[in-house]
Formats: structure tokens, C-alpha cells, sequence
């Protein structure tokens, strides 16, 4: 099992992790030992193996539609920072 | 029974109490309370301030005889569990203030049904972690060995039961969490099938295979539970619509019409001696009166925890992806000029555990390109291989019973710096995940240490009625 620091750091990256020199280090050696572990499943011919999504028979129904069940106030009242009625988050696009 | 005397109470007990007056809801509540304060445990989080209001109305609907079965009766639950108005923290920092704006599906029922929410147990973050180790709130500690761990990552609902902070409580079982903890604590716990429960209100941790059930100090306790929550909810799309059974009836039901599969490989390998040798005597005595044993064979088991830390991590990767400190509550940096892709990075650093962090960074990897392939879709086969087991054991069998967990309650910081090592403790448990099938873990001994043995039972998708008969047929030969 092969996973190069360079590559934790990219992960961190994708996951939105900042991880310290030790973290890194860290996760590559534990990140090495279950994945070694997991790809036993790779001893399997599954080839010819249908996926499961779940344990359940698999849903036919699809997502149920999303409607807005509480009011605007009530979701954002615990928002760090309000400018108005709105939600101040940092800036999406370097100005 | 005087109030003073809370000693593994269970509903009937506490019934017959409300009826002939030897204490009201109100009394009990208070009583309860006054032990969460005291607590040493750590088994709460936070504590509903309207309890006793809730206990009060209660009162009143059982003097004007408008009770259901659990009116009056205290509840705690997992703090992944959302009830409107209380905190909802997941055991996590990054939700440490966030204080829920609707109540779950179960939570509506059961407030329907009149119980009395005590406040919110403690849990590994986002339910993840088998020894309630993860938790920002600090560990639980075992009430049989406060120098071992409750098991996870409902540890605190099992601690709150076996330490007489509370006669039920909520859990969540994703790989084990409702039955491992159910074990370590000696108490009695159920996993009831995918889709039996509305996941609806509980935080996502792994989709596919997140569970809601009761915990309790008796099977029949949890057939009451079971009854109350069951059944389809239009808003959880994964809540099955087959049909609700009379679970209340199955603890009469004749155990001996059934038949009882003993699947081999559960019993070799890592297993602790004195647990083997305690569910063998339990299997002895079942034959002794009467049930049918059988040899079965789960030739994939060895796969399923391979599997399980494949798909587990995979989606709570995807699932915890919307904790960003902006949406939630959660922690307000003071940092004004950082780019949103830093802000995200900096909240999620401080605000998750290196236990999250490690499953998101391990769910990353392998959703990640060139990866998925070889590990995502190949454990989604696996699933198929697993199901296909159950299904043809089903097919021979009604109830399967294995051991729980491969040893009892281990010390606080035995398994923490070795992830692989604790992983491998819930070896048992996650199949019933995997295949969506239900399991009951029920206490059936005690090893040399004077720690609870747990007994596990699997029966088929939606066959809880079967657990039931057979959980409660086991509980009392043991009495």
C-alpha cells in the first residue's frame, strides 16, 4: 500500500483540512494500515456482482422533494454574523 | 417501591408506580435529574430545562386517564438526535452551541406518546468511535469500571441506563453503536432494520447504513420503544412501508417454534475465551429447553469489516462536508479577511476531531478518482455478497445468535492512538449494517473482571418480532 505524504496533503486539500506537519505524518502511517487492511476485499471476484446501495432493497422512490418547512428567521438566527437579513460569509472571489 | 429507588426501573415498574400513587411522572423526573447532576459518568451533554413541565403535563393526562403505555416515562437521548430547542452538539465542537430548530420523527412520537425528555446523552463525534473516546465533551465512563470505556458511540445513552440516570434512551447504530455500547454497560439494546426507523432529525453519518433505536434494561421495555417509533415517514425516502408488527405480542410468542442458527465463523478467531464460553452455556441452555440449534455458515463474514470501513467512511466524508461554521452555528472566527476556502479549513481544523478528520480523509481517498473503482463500488459488492448470505441463512433459520463484541469493556485509552486496532472491535456488529438486517444485544453474564457479557441476535429484515420472542425467552431463563 503505497500513499505519499504528497498525496495526504493533497486529500487534506480536497477535504478542506488544514493539518499540521505532525498530522500528516500521522495520518499517512494510519491511513497506510486500514487501507491495507480494507483491500482484502480485492481478493473477491466481484466482477460479476451487482452494487448494493443499501442493506434495504434498493429505493426506487428517489430523494423526496425539498420544501422549506421553518421560517427564514428561524434557520439563520444562529449565523456567527447577520448583515441584515442576510448571512455574512467570507468572500467567495479574491477582490 | 419508594422514589429514592431507582434501581434498573423499567416501564411496568414505573407504571404500576404512577398508578398507585407511589410517585407521580413529576417525582421521577426530579429524581432522575437530581442523579445527572451528581453524575460522574459524564453520560449527559446537556439537560432539557422543560423536563419536569413536560413531567407535569404528563400527570395530568394519566389522572385524567388519557395515557399511552410510556406517558410520564423519563427519556434520555443521543445527542445526534435532534429535539427542538435543545442543544444538538453530535458530541462535536464544531456544533458545540447549535441548538436544534425542529424535533426528529422518532422524537415527534415519542413526545406524541407523552414521554419526558431528560436531556441529551453523550456520544463519540458524529457517532464515530466505538468507546465514546471521540467526543469534544470528553470521554464517558463505564458505570461497572469507571477506569474502562462505556463502547461507542452510544455510550452515554448506555452509560445513562446502567448508572440509573435514566430508564430509556435513544441511540444510533451505524456499525455497532447501539449493541456494542448495549454490551459494555450490561443493558439491553436494539437495531432495528434499515428503514424500520425514520432517520429523519439525526445527523448523517453513514446513509446507507444509520440506524435509530431504544435502550432499555429489558427486552420488553424495548418492545414498547420499538412500537412507538416504527414505521414509514414520508420524510426519510429510506423508510420502509412494510408493515409494523405487534411487538408487544412477540415477547409471548413461543420461542421454541423457532429456529436458532449459530453461524461458525463468529466464533473463531480474536474472540475472548470467557465470552465464548458464555454464549456457548447460553446456547446450551436453549437446547436444554427445547430450541432447535443449527451450524450456519456466513462465508462473506470476513469481508463485511472491510467493507464497512470502505462505505462508512466514504459517505461521512460526503456527510460531514456540510459542517462549515456558517449554516450551523458553530465557531465564529474572529478573522475577517481569510477566503472562504480558508475559513473553511480553519473551522473544520479546530472544530472536528482527529478521529472525524481521520474518517473524512480516509472517505476522500476513497471517493477520489482512480480509487473509487477499486474500493467504493467493489465494497458495494460486497454488500450484494453479504445480503445474499443473510438471505440464504434466513432462508434455513429465524434468529442467528453470536457474541456482540470480541471482548468486554476495554481501558480508556487502550485502543486510542491505534485506529486499525479499534476498528477491529466492532468485527460482530457491522455486518447487520451492511445487510440492513435487525440485531438486539442483550447482557447475559458477567466475565472474571465483573463486566457485562452481551449476547447478540440477528434476525432477518423486519423480523424484530423474532429478536423479541427470543431476546425475552433468553432474559428469562437468565432471571
Amino acid at each position: 500500500m503505497k500513499l505519499s505524504r504528497e498525496e495526504v496533503e493533497k486529500l487534506a486539500d480536497l477535504a478542506k483540512l488544514k493539518l499540521s506537519d505532525e498530522e500528516i505524518d500521522l495520518y499517512q502511517k494510519q491511513m497506510k494500515e486500514v487501507l491495507t487492511y480494507v483491500d482484502k476485499i480485492n481478493e473477491l471476484d466481484l466482477e460479476k456482482i451487482k452494487e448494493s446501495l443499501s442493506g434495504a432493497e434498493d429505493s426506487k422512490l428517489g430523494p423526496r422533494p425539498d420544501k422549506a418547512t421553518l421560517s427564514q428567521p428561524e434557520i439563520i438566527k444562529q449565523a456567527c454574523q447577520m448583515e441584515d437579513s442576510y448571512m455574512v460569509a467570507p468572500n467567495v472571489f479574491d477582490n | 417501591m419508594a422514589i429514592s429507588d431507582l434501581k434498573k426501573l423499567n416501564i411496568d415498574q414505573i407504571q404500576t408506580g404512577f398508578k398507585t400513587g407511589n410517585f407521580s411522572s413529576e417525582e421521577l423526573t426530579q429524581a432522575y435529574l437530581n442523579n445527572i447532576k451528581i453524575d460522574k459518568h459524564n453520560a449527559f451533554i446537556s439537560i432539557n430545562e422543560q423536563a419536569l413541565a413536560e413531567a407535569k403535563q404528563a400527570d395530568k393526562q394519566i389522572k385524567a386517564g388519557q395515557g399511552t403505555p410510556l406517558t410520564g416515562i423519563p427519556l434520555a437521548v443521543k445527542d445526534i438526535i435532534v429535539v427542538k430547542d435543545l442543544k444538538a452538539t453530535a458530541g462535536s465542537k464544531i456544533l458545540e452551541n447549535y441548538v436544534a430548530t425542529y424535533d426528529a420523527t422518532v422524537i415527534q412520537k415519542l413526545k406524541q406518546a407523552g414521554m419526558v425528555i431528560l436531556g441529551k446523552t453523550n456520544c463519540d463525534e458524529f457517532a464515530m468511535g466505538s468507546s465514546n473516546e471521540n467526543s469534544y465533551f470528553g470521554p464517558v465512563l463505564n458505570p461497572h469500571d469507571k477506569e474502562r470505556v462505556p463502547g461507542g458511540s452510544s455510550g452515554g445513552s448506555a452509560a445513562a441506563i446502567a448508572a440509573d440516570l435514566a430508564p430509556i434512551a435513544l441511540g444510533t447504530d451505524t456499525g455497532g453503536s447501539i449493541r456494542q455500547p448495549a454490551a459494555f454497560c450490561g443493558i439491553v439494546g436494539l437495531k432495528p432494520s434499515y428503514g424500520r426507523v425514520s432517520r429523519y432529525g439525526s445527523m448523517a453519518m453513514a446513509s446507507s447504513l444509520d440506524q435509530i433505536g431504544p435502550m432499555a434494561n429489558t427486552v420488553r421495555d424495548i418492545a414498547h420503544l420499538i412500537s412507538a417509533i416504527a414505521g414509514f415517514d414520508k420524510n426519510d425516502a429510506t423508510s420502509s412501508k412494510a408493515k409494523v408488527g405487534d411487538y408487544l405480542a412477540a415477547l409471548d410468542q413461543d420461542a421454541k417454534k423457532l429456529t436458532i442458527g449459530i453461524p461458525k465463523e463468529y466464533f473463531s478467531g480474536g474472540i475472548d475465551p470467557e465470552i465464548k464460553t458464555a454464549i456457548e452455556g447460553q446456547i446450551r441452555l436453549l437446547e436444554k429447553a427445547g430450541l432447535k440449534i443449527v451450524e450456519v455458515s456466513l462465508p462473506y463474514t470476513d469481508y463485511a469489516l472491510a467493507a464497512y470501513y470502505l462505505l462508512m467512511p466514504a459517505e461521512v466524508s460526503s456527510n460531514l462536508a456540510r459542517y462549515d461554521s456558517l449554516r450551523y452555528g458553530g465557531l465564529c472566527l474572529e478573522k475577517k479577511d481569510i477566503s472562504l476556502d480558508e475559513w473553511y479549513k480553519e473551522v473544520r481544523s479546530i472544530g472536528f476531531s482527529p478521529e472525524s478528520k481521520r474518517r473524512i480523509m480516509l472517505g476522500t481517498y476513497i471517493l477520489s478518482a482512480g480509487y473509487y473503482d477499486a474500493y467504493y463500488k467493489q465494497a458495494q459488492r460486497v454488500r450484494t455478497l453479504i445480503k445474499q448470505d443473510f438471505a440464504k441463512v434466513f432462508s434455513q433459520v429465524d434468529v442467528l445468535l453470536t457474541p456482540v463484541t470480541p471482548s468486554t469493556a476495554f481501558k480508556l485509552g487502550e485502543k486510542s492512538q491505534d485506529p486499525l486496532s479499534m476498528y477491529l472491535s466492532d468485527v460482530f456488529t457491522v455486518s447487520a449494517n451492511i445487510g440492513g438486517i435487525c440485531g438486539l444485544s442483550l447482557p447475559i453474564g458477567k466475565d472474571k473482571n465483573n463486566l457485562p457479557i452481551g449476547l447478540q441476535l440477528l434476525a432477518d429484515a423486519y423480523a424484530e418480532e423474532k429478536l423479541l420472542t427470543v431476546g425475552n425467552f433468553i432474559e428469562n431463563l437468565n432471571k
